[in-house]
């Protein structure tokens, strides 16, 4: 096994730093040509009319998660040594809950705020200043919901670890859902077309 | 001689919310999922981790307070998460890194592509101020709920739900939920 | 003919058959997580384990151990109740059969130990089956750590060269250290064997947390 790189001493944290600034080049890149540096864009996905945001996050996680399988059953890569967060189920839950609300509201998400940023957008300045305003309340608040911020723990679990199934079944489970979902957000987009149209 | 023009031509987003046509001038999501796929993917292999973008804010955050009041720092755990053991910058750090380096490949996208332009993003119905509001508010809501959640769309739903991770698929089944419950009570902003 | 049909459809469709496709292969393709079936290149560790099998003789672990300098996990791989009664400062418990369940990680640095070399070697075959990186063996085990470390032979002679009492110093503060005593025995007496255990006295300076304790935030 010799992936991934970085855990097997291949370079030092120096060069990991300038690694992550060309990585981070291509991640906004891939992600402004997606349109995502547009919250009107961003914001389609929850009114019907441009399903986007989905079609690109699952279509990239199916791909990742594909890649991630046979690069491992190949030896290549030691996914053991690939970093996940433990899993809090409440907190992320409710964490969810609100970042998807802030998201609609707010038009962006962390990542694609810095997209904006960069091509101008005076709205995502706004919406990072929030979003560090937002994390000062957390950290102001922290001392009180300590004990909640750490509840549910369940560790560094995966879906195929917790319902004990195949992890090569649950990959396709999430394949075969990932086209679904396109296939309906096809659909949607379609219909809410046709709507608009007929208005 | 190969056609970049063609690949990069797309403009007006001004209609993003009308019309299917003017999507077409927008490079194919799936392309553009496979390709931040593969992205992650190397980043996977390359470093064993995944990508982020909320740490940033947190990081910056936790520097401003520690700056005003290191007393209140001192006893709080999460402010302390960010700011290291004091061996060196919280800011020598890998997200920063990449963020700056998202901030440098958006602009370069925009710029090929003609979509730089220093202007406010909003549906017809609304008037920049109130933008400017919902962007902040908005933003908040983001913060306070990545930070419960330990992360954002980026770290949590597209890493951990690559790598199946529990909590990463619950966050972001969440994220939908929460994003379409609330999308009817602000659709004067966009639509 | 598949091709063709293949052929026929956008582009974006014909990803998502090959996604299908493997996902269902990979069905059949093994568990990621788990490490029971393992692809051994019998050939490669055959070669490796002539030259690779990384030897570590007690003193240099004594030394490393004395300056706290160690940047490798020492995995005691006894059962738990020789364990309790004595181990070399800083050591884990993880006994042979648990080796592969543990938490210990394909890129650390891993000095195995056990009575002497059987349970060592095999641990450190089955970790490398498993193609774990830096895995090490301390040569001769708790028997040698006994006999020179804890309670080194003494070669009183009444005249001593310098070097001679050089040496003999410094073992005996490194068996100081450690808790033990010098064994005061001619050569041929065997009584230093059966002496007892020292109880585990941590010595003041060995911090047991390791030293590399640098863990970078790798979250979002």
């Amino acid at each position: 096994m010799t992936a991934p790189f970085y855990k097997f001493g291949f370079f030092n944290d120096e060069i990991s730093l300038i690694i992550a600034f060309a990585i981070g080049i291509f991640f906004g890149l891939v992600l402004e040509k997606g349109g995502f540096g547009s919250a009107r864009m961003l914001a389609a996905q929850f009114y019907f009319t441009d399903m986007r945001v989905f079609k690109v996050m699952f279509t990239a996680i199916v791909t990742a998660m594909i890649g991630l399988f046979y690069l491992s059953w190949m030896g290549f890569l030691d996914l053991s040594l690939v970093y996940y967060g433990d899993t809090y189920l409440i907190p992320q839950i409710l964490g969810g809950l609100i970042l998807g609300v802030g998201f609609v509201v707010g038009g962006y998400c962390p990542g694609t705020s810095a997209v904006a940023i960069s091509t101008g957008r005076i709205d995502a300045i706004f919406y990072a200043l929030g979003g560090m305003f937002g994390i000062l309340v957390f950290g102001e608040l922290f001392p009180y919901i300590t004990e909640f911020f750490y509840s549910t723990y369940m560790g560094k679990i995966n879906l195929p670890t917790l319902l004990n199934i195949n992890y090569g079944f649950i990959m396709l489970l999430v394949i075969l859902m990932a086209i679904g979902g396109f296939t309906a957000a096809e659909w949607a987009e379609k219909a809410m077309l046709k709507k608009r149209e007929g208005e | 001689m190969l056609n970049f023009k063609k690949w990069f031509s797309h403009h007006h987003e001004d209609n993003a919310m009308e019309g299917h046509l003017t999507q077409k001038h927008y490079t194919n999501p799936y392309l553009i999922g496979l390709l931040l796929g593969i992205v992650l993917l190397s980043t996977f292999v390359i470093m064993g981790r995944g990508l982020g973008a909320s740490g940033v804010l947190s990081t910056t955050v936790s520097v401003a307070v520690d700056k005003v009041a290191p007393s209140h720092t001192e006893n709080n755990e999460f402010y302390q998460g960010y700011l290291g053991d004091g061996t060196k910058s919280p800011f020598k750090d890998w997200l920063t890194f990449s963020i700056i380096g998202t901030v440098l490949g958006g602009f370069i996208s925009g710029a090929i592509s003609g979509r730089n332009k220093l202007m406010v993003e909003k549906g017809p119905r609304v008037s920049s101020k109130k933008r400017f509001l919902f962007a902040f508010v908005g933003g908040s809501l983001m913060g306070f709920g990545a930070k419960m959640a330990r992360g954002c769309t980026s770290g949590q739903a597209l890493t951990g739900g690559s790598l199946l991770s529990v909590g990463g698929w619950a966050f972001m089944i969440m994220v939908f939920v929460g994003a379409y419950a609330m999308a009817y009570f602000v659709r004067r902003q966009w639509t | 003919m598949i091709l063709k049909i293949f052929a026929e459809y956008p582009p974006r469709k014909r990803l998502g058959l090959v996604a299908i496709l493997l996902g269902l292969i990979s069905i059949f393709a093994g568990n990621p997580n788990g490490k029971t079936m393992t692809k051994i290149n019998a050939q490669e560790i055959s070669m490796i384990s002539s030259k690779e099998i990384t030897k570590i003789a007690v003193d240099e672990l004594a030394n490393d151990i004395i300056k706290s300098k160690f940047d490798y996990r020492l995995i005691d791989l006894r059962d738990a109740k020789d364990y309790s009664e004595y181990n070399i400062p800083s050591s884990e418990n993880i006994e042979v059969d648990q080796i592969l369940n543990s938490d210990l990680e394909r890129n650390e640095n891993i000095l195995l130990y056990s009575d002497n070399d059987i349970e060592s070697t095999q641990a450190w075959f089955l970790l490398k089956t498993q193609d774990y990186k830096g895995v090490n063996v301390l040569r001769g085990g708790i028997e040698s750590w006994k006999k020179e470390i804890l309670f080194p032979a003494c070669s009183c002679n009444k005249t001593p060269t310098i070097e001679q009492k050089h040496k003999h110093d410094k073992l005996l503060a490194i068996s100081k250290f450690f808790g033990g005593s010098m064994n005061l025995v001619s050569e041929n007496n065997t009584d230093g064997q059966n002496r007892k255990m020292p109880v585990i006295k941590t010595p003041a300076k060995v911090t047991l947390k390791k030293a590399n304790g640098k863990k970078k935030r790798e979250g979002c």
